[in-house]
């Protein structure tokens, strides 16, 4: 038996079972066209034309062919619902928006079905075997029917559970990315600069790195910063952010440390996921008492505000050089 | 150089009669069913046509069929006629020569070479 004429009985026992035709009976029209091409060694094609205008002539009678089907897509289309709601759902609660932009749940639906059982078929078309090969009696055929039928059972319960597996880790990862997130992150590269105050036993402190938020989520702003050890009220504290599409090009930006700063733009600024942003601030370390030397670890506390879930904190270490 | 097949809509009428009258002189395949039909002058019988056609007569119980081991490996389907089978070809073929007798008759006296 030829490639070809294996392709083509696989091809025809796929359309046989799309018409509906039960084990029995492909088998047995298989088997008709096996031994006819062994015996004439004609083309399959020439012998009986196209796999599926072939099945056609056989396709009378397949009484709950319909009903089965139709009752697996009605799964089906229940089944893709279900994902969708929940997909839907997890989304808007990560990022507000509706997923597929707001297309209407019935066409998203049915497109995913369409798209599932043509994928389906394809698979089934391209890769199906002929079930007669090597039968060789239909008590044979009957029984290499049953068995495939049953490894074909085995292997559908396999998929399904891998996808119930996959969707439901899936699921939970994105449950937890949407309780955790959106978390403020610091770049490893962090520069920080002290220096005496004229006139006062402050530390003078600056720091210019780069923050991001590692994931989309509600509403976002930041709230204040401060020194951990206490800072100097009266010190001038003044900060910038500015906002850029890459990491790369923020860090370019942050690793240039000529700046100046006038104003404190920091409380209420409102970030967005996707974005970096070179942060500058400067501020004082009040020493308060005369002889106490600033701390040699001192961290910038961020404060955050995430909507509906509350104030967050992002801590970021500074190496403060104690030269006062 | 193949003997040219004869009009479909022609074997549609006869086809299941020939093919029953190959049957019914003996337990057959469908292969050999072809090569009998173009022995007796009806060349060209596709398998995509054979064998719908002895599915058809199995589903009206005319004939019967049974697997029988081939001589290395797989099996293959052997048609035999029913007693039904049987009956309806005796039947109808009585039916179809009568038929072809007058067509013929009718068609002779109008040929070329006939006319009297």
């Amino acid at each position: 038996m030829t490639d070809l004429n294996e392709r083509y009985m696989a091809r025809l026992a796929f359309w046989l079972r799309a018409g509906g035709a039960d084990g029995a009976r492909t088998i047995s029209i298989l088997s008709d066209v096996r031994t006819h091409l062994g015996d004439s060694g004609e083309s399959p094609y020439e012998a009986f034309g196209p796999p599926r205008l072939y099945a056609k002539e056989f396709s009378a009678g397949s009484p709950w062919s319909w009903s089965r089907r139709a009752a697996g897509v009605v799964a089906l289309a229940a089944l893709v619902t279900a994902c969708f709601s929940a997909a839907d759902d997890v989304a808007y609660l990560r990022t507000q928006r509706p997923l597929w932009w707001g297309a209407p749940q019935w066409a998203v639906v049915a497109t995913t079905v369409v798209l599932l059982l043509l994928g389906w078929r394809a698979l089934m078309y391209f890769t199906g075997r002929p079930i007669t090969s090597l039968a060789v009696d239909s008590v044979d055929a009957q029984r290499e029917w049953k068995l495939r039928g049953a490894r074909r059972r085995n292997v559908s319960l396999g998929l399904f559970v891998l996808v119930v597996v996959a969707s439901g880790a899936w699921g939970a990862q994105l449950g937890h990315a949407y309780v955790e997130s959106p978390k403020l992150r610091v770049t490893p590269y962090v520069y920080s600069l002290t220096g005496v105050v004229a006139n006062s036993s402050d530390t003078a402190v600056s720091v210019r790195t780069v923050i991001y938020l590692n994931a989309g989520g509600p509403w976002t702003s930041l709230n204040e910063a401060a020194l951990s050890s206490g800072q100097d009220p009266s010190a001038l504290q003044a900060s910038s952010l500015q906002g850029f599409g890459s990491l790369a090009e923020a860090l370019r930006v942050a690793h240039n440390h000529t700046w100046s700063l006038s104003q404190d733009e920091l409380s209420g600024f409102t970030l967005h996921y996707g974005s970096y942003y070179v942060l500058t601030w400067s501020g004082a370390i009040y020493s308060g008492l005369v002889n106490q030397p600033p701390p040699s670890q001192e961290n910038l506390v961020l404060t955050y505000d995430v909507a509906g879930v509350g104030l967050k904190t992002l801590r970021i270490p500074l190496s403060v050089n104690s030269n006062g | 150089m193949p003997k040219e097949s004869w009009p479909t809509e022609w074997l549609k009428g006869i086809l299941p009669l020939c093919v029953l009258s190959i049957v019914v002189e003996g337990e057959t395949y469908g292969y050999a069913i072809a090569q009998a039909l173009e022995r007796e002058g009806i060349p060209n019988v596709k398998g995509g046509t054979l064998y719908p056609l002895l599915n058809r007569l199995e589903q009206e119980r005319l004939v019967e069929t049974r697997w029988a081991a081939g001589p290395s490996g797989p099996g293959r389907k052997l048609y035999a006629p029913t007693k039904q089978g049987r009956l309806w070809f005796e039947e109808n073929a009585e039916r179809w020569l009568e038929f072809a007798h007058s067509t013929t008759a009718l068609l002779r006296r109008n040929t070329k070479g006939n006319k009297t």
